[in-house]
């Protein structure tokens, strides 16, 4: 099930707050649990048994942990928490990959197992796997209440598409939290920004991006260039939004989770829009892969090294395919040039180039993440520079005229200014009166495009 | 702000109850005229349903379909997207003069079409076949269309057809074209042509058969409904006008027309005219097979038709000036076409398609 669906907003939601807030403290991460093992089965009846084994496992191993002080056997229990968990990525999301490609590397024909992909493994095995580390490093004590430990892994806001929370953001609030009017509301607001956010804008400009890339053979160059846009602007819309949604939900359970997106693109440099964008991902990859393998206190090489099996991971984590790959490592070496060469030209720039260097570089990104087969890639970058098409033609016009009101939208509240615009309304009266007014009317607006609209897909649903 | 927020949740909660109230108490529907289907029903529960997701599916669907005010809302939508200057709604272009047209997109199956209608034109020598490929008001309005649009260019299609087909191909773009403004010759909120649409294809093809044919003032031209809300209007729920069916025929004319079960003398399904679904007016539902005697004619020359619902409107004029004439609809008509051309000895074969929906025909491969 997804946040922005009618089941969820008109039953699910509804009728899992009453009851978990009619119940009694001690009652509620039961009732938690019990939802969101609803939750899941609701798209992956099977594939629960995956999430439930995976939590076994690693409160089994935070137990473990607890009792011993040998350091082998601590090592041994670590090692096998991860060859556990990545063995369980590794089969069900990288397995045809592999297999393909060893396929094409030897001239083979070994079969595919075509597994689909079950919703939300590559979050809730990094949970549960920097849990087992955390125990290790002793940075954290072990849960001892496995219902609380399961409820901590498979807690349904963010569940399915993050964002990776760690077991020390709220250990403590699993025994204590604090759930009051104030924040219910608060969380409220939040998951209907959410909410907005996804409807509103990501699916509007992802049916933009998606009748541009799929006849960009029919159109001009500036179009594609709208159609890169739309999907930037898609995408961050549809993944902030959905966090936002989990935040908002979490906050009104009376748990908090850390930020996950900063208004990435308003970034100076390449280096900033990592420390903006999914920051739950890129510090799960900086804390467990980077500093581990000696960071940046080491030999250059080794920095070097570091920072490629970084960007290789972060690349091939959102998806079994070359494309994320190439993606990741392209920002790996720009990360790596900013550092070594760039940093001294950039600081002498003025503020709206590094804007524009660093949007393009974003682009670009997005061009080598949108297509997964590159022979589409190439022939759209190719038609992106105008190679094999006009500049501009009337196609151009129209995806501007129709488009282009909703495209201002979203380039606005891609930065603070939307934030800045309602803190201001919200301080003054009467125009706290409209602001409250046309917080309803979008929520009406939203009901209206999900009764009537088909085209609802999470684009990060299946990472 | 804590107040400003206490206050949205309450009436947010406050909505979203209500209408999970409502819903819940709501009378579902089985039928959607305006969407020419079925709705979705609370699906029976099974295990099997459950674990293979399709259960869960269902409930989504069924929630979304019977949410209430459905109507209400699909029309809001609209009217949204209008307000952001948005006139492609739904592939429906909002067009000038209270047109909603239809958009023509790329088609992807010409060539496999072409080479389907080439071997029956193969399959069948020493028979004359003409083939009418009617255009859409895409192209024949397209200056009612908005000035910027993403349309492709459905004469460039029609020619491809003309140009590769073996068979004898009647080109009646320019026809209409020079009849646009005369006449309206497409309804505005559905994608078929009009009446007077299908009286220029039938001089058209008259011409071309050294045929004698009437004129628009030798027919009684008689307005039977005004209420028409056709097919693109249930895509987008709104619209400026409601279209005018009119009947172009005889006085006193002497036919036998044989449906699937049931015999009739007229062409004219008066029933359907109270119905959402009024361009069945013309010939009823779509059949496999039908078959018109004309007591009236003299002559022996017979006629088999091969079409889509376009045919509906123009088959009432034409059967003026045959004898007998066979009408297959290859959606619903499964045997070989073929073998009926030889059984019924028909030397004369007319293939009538528009060129909005021929792409995606399901009977094109039954034309063997």
């Amino acid at each position: 099930m997804v946040f922005s669906s009618i089941p969820f907003i008109f039953f699910f939601l509804p009728f899992f707050l009453i009851i978990y807030y009619l119940v009694p403290f001690k009652v509620k991460n039961i009732i938690l649990l019990i939802f969101s093992l609803i939750f899941y089965a609701w798209g992956e009846p099977i594939y629960i048994l995956l999430m439930i084994f995976s939590s076994i496992v690693d409160y089994t191993n935070g137990m473990l942990l607890n009792k011993t002080k040998n350091k082998t056997k601590r090592k041994i229990i670590l090692i096998e928490s991860l060859i556990i968990n990545l063995g369980l990525l590794g089969v069900f999301k990288y397995s045809d990959f592999l297999i393909s490609n060893i396929n094409s590397l030897f001239n083979l024909d070994i079969s595919l197992l075509n597994l689909p992909l079950p919703i939300g493994i590559s979050f809730f095995t990094f949970q549960t796997m920097s849990y087992t580390i955390d125990v290790y490093l002793e940075k954290v004590k072990p849960e001892k209440n496995f219902l609380n430990f399961m409820t901590y892994v498979s807690m349904f806001p963010q569940l399915i598409a993050g964002p990776i929370v760690r077991y020390e953001t709220i250990s403590e609030e699993l025994e204590k939290r604090e759930i009051s009017l104030n924040n219910f509301s608060s969380g409220m607001m939040r998951f209907l920004e959410g909410l907005f956010k996804k409807v509103l804008i990501a699916n509007t400009v992802g049916a933009l991006y998606l009748e541009i890339s799929t006849n960009y053979m029919m159109y001009s160059a500036l179009t594609l260039l709208i159609g890169l846009m739309a999907f930037a602007i898609q995408i961050y819309f549809d993944f902030s939004g959905y966090s936002d949604m989990a935040i908002g939900i979490g906050k009104m359970l009376g748990f908090n989770y850390l930020e996950n997106f900063n208004y990435p693109y308003i970034s100076k440099s390449i280096t900033e829009f990592w420390r903006r964008w999914h920051i739950s991902l890129s510090s799960f990859f900086k804390d467990y892969v980077y500093i581990p393998l000696g960071g940046s206190r080491t030999t250059k090489f080794k920095h070097i090294r570091n920072i490629l099996i970084v960007w290789f991971l972060t690349g091939l984590w959102h998806g079994a395919s070359w494309n994320f790959i190439l993606w990741g490592l392209y920002f790996g070496i720009i990360l790596l040039i900013e550092k070594f060469a760039l940093k001294n030209v950039l600081a002498k720039l003025p503020n709206i180039l590094k804007h524009i260097y660093s949007l393009i570089l974003i682009l670009i990104g997005w061009l080598l993440f949108a297509f997964e087969d590159f022979t589409t890639l190439i022939s759209y970058a190719k038609r992106l520079f105008g190679f094999h098409n006009n500049l501009l033609g009337n196609d151009f016009y129209f995806f501007i005229s129709n488009f282009g009101i909703i495209l201002i939208i979203g380039f606005i509240f891609a930065t603070p200014i939307g934030k800045h615009i309602k803190e201001f309304m919200m301080k003054k009266k009467g125009l706290n009166i409209i602001l409250g007014i046309s917080y309803i009317g979008l929520f009406l607006i939203t009901i209206a495009l999900l009764v009537s609209d088909t085209y609802n897909p999470f684009l990060y649903f299946r990472f | 702000m804590k107040k400003f927020n206490n206050i949205m949740a309450f009436s947010i909660s406050f909505i979203i109850l209500s209408l999970t109230i409502l819903f819940i108490f709501s009378e579902k529907q089985d039928y959607s005229e305006n969407e020419f289907r079925y709705l979705a029903k609370m699906p029976s529960f099974s295990f099997s349903k459950l674990l293979n997701g399709s259960y869960i599916e269902d409930i989504e669907e069924y929630t979304t379909d019977q949410f209430v005010y459905r109507d209400f809302w699909v029309k809001a939508k609209t009217n949204i997207f209008l307000g952001i200057n948005n006139k492609l709604i739904n592939d429906v272009y909002m067009a000038k003069d209270g047109y909603l047209i239809n958009r023509f997109k790329k088609p992807n199956n010409t060539a496999k079409i072409i080479n389907i209608l080439n071997k029956f034109y193969d399959n069948n020598p020493n028979i004359k076949i003409n083939m009418m490929l009617v255009p859409t008001a895409s192209s024949i309005y397209k200056d009612k269309l908005p000035k910027y649009n993403i349309n492709y260019d459905e004469e460039k299609v029609i020619e491809e057809y003309q140009n590769n087909l073996k068979l004898n191909f009647i080109n009646i773009t320019d026809a209409l074209l020079n009849n646009k403004n005369k006449y309206e010759l497409y309804y505005k909120t559905d994608h078929h042509w009009t009446s007077y649409g299908a009286y220029i294809a039938y001089q058209s093809f008259l011409k071309e058969e050294n045929k004698e044919y009437y004129n628009l003032n030798d027919f009684n031209v008689e307005v039977v409904n005004k209420d028409f809300l056709g097919t693109i209007y249930s895509k987008v729920f709104v619209y400026q006008n409601k279209d005018i069916i009119t009947k172009i025929s005889l006085d006193n004319p002497n036919f036998i027309i044989k449906h699937y079960n049931r015999t009739t003398n007229s062409f004219y399904e008066e029933k359907y005219l109270e119905t959402k679904d009024k361009y069945s007016y013309f010939l009823g539902n779509n059949e496999a097979l039908i078959e018109i005697n004309n007591l009236d004619y003299k002559d022996e020359d017979n006629i088999l038709i091969i079409k889509d619902s376009y045919a509906n409107a123009f088959i009432p004029l034409i059967s003026y000036h045959y004898k007998n004439i066979f009408v297959i609809d290859p959606r619903f008509y499964n045997l070989k076409i073929s073998d009926f051309i030889k059984e019924n000895n028909i030397q004369n074969v007319l293939i009538l398609y528009n060129v909005g929906t021929i792409d995606t025909d399901t009977g094109i491969t039954n034309i063997r």
